[in-house]
């Protein structure tokens, strides 16, 4: 340090050297502090919590589409699960029926929200697909799970002015509520319209994988009541896991590519017009 | 649970998200407000940057716009936030990835330097009102005079080294708040209406004209009641950069629509059904309230018009360029989020009237900045010939 | 400098250090530690404590019902889908048995086109019309043997 080699300094310069000095152990000790922060968590062994160590996966996600019988208990379980709001238009999940009718190159597009549905449903804290098409002439026809597409580029998280929602290591996106503003940036950003807003806590909701579940060891609500495996989940590390499984026996392909927002849904079983 | 939020009609097929709309008018309003601020304060910097003396009879009262929508500003966000007091967040940890984020130190830094540069241009005033006063009013004025009342050659040239400086850091720094609005839109590429390179471009133009359109009424209508003429030169030089601005707009919207249509990207056919449906009115305003100006303005600069014809020809148009900057917000705003992005399907936006996000909150955030503008001009009257010329 | 001048600019650094000051004591605990965000929230979201538990839960308790259902058609069918999440059970009371067995069974086997083939399908009104489906099908093992097929 400078004021060393200058022992005969003058008081005022002596006087800003111990300055300088303070200053500098003032900022080691919050440093020291900070690491000592860090340090507490990784003590225990890992993050985020004591048995899970965020490092050592990568999650990922598969929808086989020709599997969907489109009977929505994955909403519903996902619902019950996450205390999402009990009305039809708050999700995490939903699913999407594509209908092509004999002469109409176009589908016909409904989901669970869709007022027929609703209907056909009872409420809207229950979810089904009416059968509105049962004697119409159908040429192709399919359900399409949707969910949060946990992208490597978020857009969502790109545009949260606060620093709410991000990706963590293991690859979710999340969303730290006590944190949120509320100010809908990312439901407008984010191109898959995977986000909703929840009127009650105001404040901006969206699947989470279930990260409470899979932290345990647990697969996803909406996987785990899936009667016909059309939903997959698993660890992209680990070679056996059901998703490297469904990655390497299928050509899968992700939504909407031309976002670059790299998606870490696949699927199979999908349509040029499923978007 | 039903009152919390409304849900859009719809046709075609739209994800089932978007049947709330996250942004109201409350966002059309918003950059309509910034919109006014880049305006006025363009108007000012033609006089105390670019010594365009024409300008000088509405160059204080501009700035003195400027401030009080700038205070405005961020109330429209404030009350469309779910939990407005976590605003602060943006500034203790601005996450530099997010144009919104630029929000809360741009709208600080700008407010402040909008109150400098009114404290230097109207010091000499201040000084005066704080020596001929009494109790709070003189304290009120001493402390804008940082308790000094030195009126001296000496400080009244760092006044005006001050002034100019202000108002050159100022233009960038208006443009800055305003283009950042119209990046907050451009940016996005989920969605089509919005995702334009040339967004930010005709924000700020649009702005300028909005601005300068306002400028115009205040004139003409303070003008009115306090019984004085209203400058000939000035109006001529308001309705030129009217006239110029006008047409960079125009160019600009033309350019990006003719961009959107001959892309033609996939969902080009919802693009033109929404053109066609929920958005055809505002659409249909816009362009009337653009091209009737801009025909009145080519006639009158064309016959070199003067006097009340010019004043009739310039208040018309301001008063049509107002509506159709408004209509311009709503229709990117709305717009934006009537077009699905499935791009299968459109959605019908209907404002409700009352509640945090409706009507009424939105015309008084857009209403209260005359009154705010009134009482600043009671403190610092912009049209006496008495006060500082800077 | 003019007096007013050299004020202004020591009111500037006020403005500026308070802005300052106010960031760093303002600023969420854990933020920052491993990206832009509050690292505590994850843990946080991690707490949270799962309400569907699984079959392999249920298996605990009701191993006979779970053994038949397992061994039959049903057995990719979860047993929460149909009662609803565990949750606390059974130390917040019974699990709910389905009464309107017609609207739960069709949910997934009514015909609609959209189904996959794969999905056994029925249409109900000439099936069974408003009959419980429970009186013909074991809900835990559905297929009925006498159709010819095995029941597996
Ligand atoms: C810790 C033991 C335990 C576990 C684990 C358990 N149960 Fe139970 N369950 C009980 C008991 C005890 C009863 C009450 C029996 C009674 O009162 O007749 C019960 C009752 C029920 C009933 C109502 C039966 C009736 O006759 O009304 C259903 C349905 C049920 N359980 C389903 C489940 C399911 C599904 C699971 C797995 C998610 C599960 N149980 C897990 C202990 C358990
Ligand atoms: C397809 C839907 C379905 C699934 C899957 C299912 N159950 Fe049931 N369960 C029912 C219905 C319907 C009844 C009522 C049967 C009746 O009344 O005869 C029932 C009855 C019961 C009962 C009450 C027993 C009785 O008849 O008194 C228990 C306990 C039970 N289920 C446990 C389970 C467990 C444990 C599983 C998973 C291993 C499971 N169920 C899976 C539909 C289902
Ligand atoms: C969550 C969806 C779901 C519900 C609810 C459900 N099932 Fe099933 N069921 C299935 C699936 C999936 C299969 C086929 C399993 C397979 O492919 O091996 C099946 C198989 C069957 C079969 C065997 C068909 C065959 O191949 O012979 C019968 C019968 C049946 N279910 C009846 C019922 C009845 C009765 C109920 C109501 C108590 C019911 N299911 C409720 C999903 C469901
Ligand atoms: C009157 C008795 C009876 C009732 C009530 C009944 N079923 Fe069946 N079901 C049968 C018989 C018998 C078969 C097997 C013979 C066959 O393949 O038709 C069968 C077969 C089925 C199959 C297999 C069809 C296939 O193609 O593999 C399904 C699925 C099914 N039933 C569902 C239901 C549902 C859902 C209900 C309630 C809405 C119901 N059943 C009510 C008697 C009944």
């Amino acid at each position: 340090m400078k004021n060393k080699t200058h022992k005969t300094a003058s008081g005022r310069r002596v006087f800003l050297g111990k300055l300088g000095k303070v200053a500098v152990y003032a900022g080691a000790l919050l440093g020291a502090a900070r690491g000592l922060a860090k340090g507490e968590s990784s003590a225990a062994g890992s993050f985020p919590t004591a048995d899970y160590d965020w490092t050592k996966h990568r999650w990922g996600y598969g929808v086989d589409a020709t599997r969907c019988i489109g009977c929505l208990r994955c909403v519903e379980a996902c619902k019950i699960e996450n205390g999402v709001s009990n009305d039809a238009h708050h999700f995490r999940t939903w699913v999407e029926r594509y209908v092509y009718l004999k002469g109409e190159d176009k589908p016909r597009i409904d989901s669970h929200s869709d007022p027929q549905n609703i209907a056909a449903a009872g409420s809207q804290g229950e979810y089904r697909f009416d059968n509105r098409y049962k004697d119409a002439e159908v040429e192709k026809a399919f359900f399409v799970p949707k969910l949060c597409n946990h992208c490597e580029h978020p857009s969502c998280v790109q545009v949260c002015p606060v620093g709410a929602t991000f990706k963590t290591k293991d690859g979710a996106v999340l969303i730290d509520h006590t944190y949120c503003i509320g100010c809908q940036y990312c439901v407008q950003a984010c191109p898959y319209g995977a986000r909703t807003f929840n009127y009650e806590q105001q404040v901006t909701d969206k699947c989470t994988w279930c990260y409470h579940r899979i932290t345990k060891g647990l697969q996803p609500a909406c996987v785990e009541v899936c009667p016909v495996n059309a939903r997959i989940f698993g660890d992209l590390m680990d070679p056996g896991s059901a998703i490297r499984k469904f990655i390497r026996e299928n050509r899968v392909q992700v939504l909407k590519p031309e976002t670059g927002n790299a998606p870490t849904c696949f699927y199979i079983g999908i349509d040029k017009e499923v978007s | 649970m039903q009152e919390l939020y409304h849900v859009a009609p719809y046709t075609g097929y739209v994800y089932p998200n978007e049947t709330v709309f996250p942004w109201g008018v409350l966002i059309v309003i918003y950059p309509y407000i910034t919109g006014l601020v880049a305006g006025s304060f363009t108007v000012s910097t033609f006089y105390h940057v670019f010594g365009m003396k024409r300008f000088e009879p509405v160059a204080r009262f501009a700035l003195l716009t400027a401030l009080s929508f700038m205070i405005f500003v961020p109330t429209p966000l404030l009350f469309h936030l779910g939990h407005p007091e976590r605003a602060l967040n943006a500034l203790w940890t601005p996450h530099l990835t997010s144009a919104m984020a630029a929000f809360g130190y741009t709208a600080g830094f700008y407010i402040l330097l909008l109150m400098l540069e009114t404290g230097f241009i109207f010091r000499q005033h201040i000084v005066a009102r704080a020596q001929a006063t009494t109790g709070v009013v003189r304290g009120f004025y001493r402390i804008l005079a940082f308790g000094s009342d030195d009126v001296s050659e000496n400080a009244l040239a760092y006044d005006r080294k001050w002034i100019r400086a202000l108002a050159l850091i100022g233009m960038p720094g208006a443009h800055i708040l305003h283009g950042y609005a119209g990046f907050v839109f451009g940016s996005l590429k989920a969605r089509e209406w919005w995702a334009s390179d040339l967004m930010p471009a005709i924000f700020l133009s649009s702005a300028v004209i909005s601005g300068i359109a306002l400028l115009v009424l205040l004139y003409v209508a303070v003008a009115k009641v306090r019984k004085f003429a209203l400058d000939n030169e000035c109006m001529r030089g308001l309705a030129y950069t009217l006239f110029g601005f006008l047409i960079f707009t125009l160019v600009l919207e033309l350019l990006e629509f003719v961009n959107l249509i001959y892309k033609g990207r996939e969902g080009i056919e919802t693009v033109m059904a929404l053109i066609a449906g929920p958005l055809a009115l505002g659409l249909n305003i816009q362009l009337v309230g653009s091209v009737i100006p801009l025909v009145v303005l080519t006639v009158m600069i064309w016959r070199k018009t003067q006097g009340t014809p010019l004043v009739v020809g310039l208040t018309v148009s301001a008063a049509l360029i107002m509506i159709a900057v408004l209509a311009m917000r709503w229709n990117v705003v709305i717009g934006g989020q009537e077009l699905s992005k499935t791009m299968k399907g459109l959605l019908t936006y209907h404002a409700p009237i009352w509640g945090r996000e409706g009507i009424v909150v939105a015309a008084s955030v857009f209403i209260a900045p005359f009154f705010v503008l009134w009482a600043l001009t009671r403190l610092f009257p912009p049209w006496d010939a008495g006060s500082q010329r800077a | 400098m003019p007096k007013h001048i050299v004020r202004l600019i020591m009111s500037l650094g006020i403005v500026i250090l308070l802005v300052i000051g106010s960031k760093a004591l303002f600023t969420a605990d854990s933020f920052g530690v491993y990206g832009h965000y509050r690292a505590n929230a994850v843990p946080e979201i991690a707490s949270d404590t799962p309400k569907y538990k699984g079959p392999d839960y249920c298996q605990l308790c009701h191993s006979e019902r779970h053994a038949t259902w397992s061994a039959h058609r049903h057995g990719k069918v979860k047993c929460e889908v149909c009662h609803g999440p565990a949750g606390e059970h059974p130390a917040t009371g019974k699990l709910p048995i389905p009464s309107d067995t017609v609207k739960l069974c069709s949910t997934c086997h009514e015909a609609m086109p959209a189904r996959p083939a794969a999905q056994p399908q029925i249409v109900v009104s000439q099936h069974s019309g408003t009959q419980a489906c429970i009186a013909c099908h074991n809900p835990h093992a559905p297929r009925i043997a006498s159709s010819g097929g095995s029941d597996r």
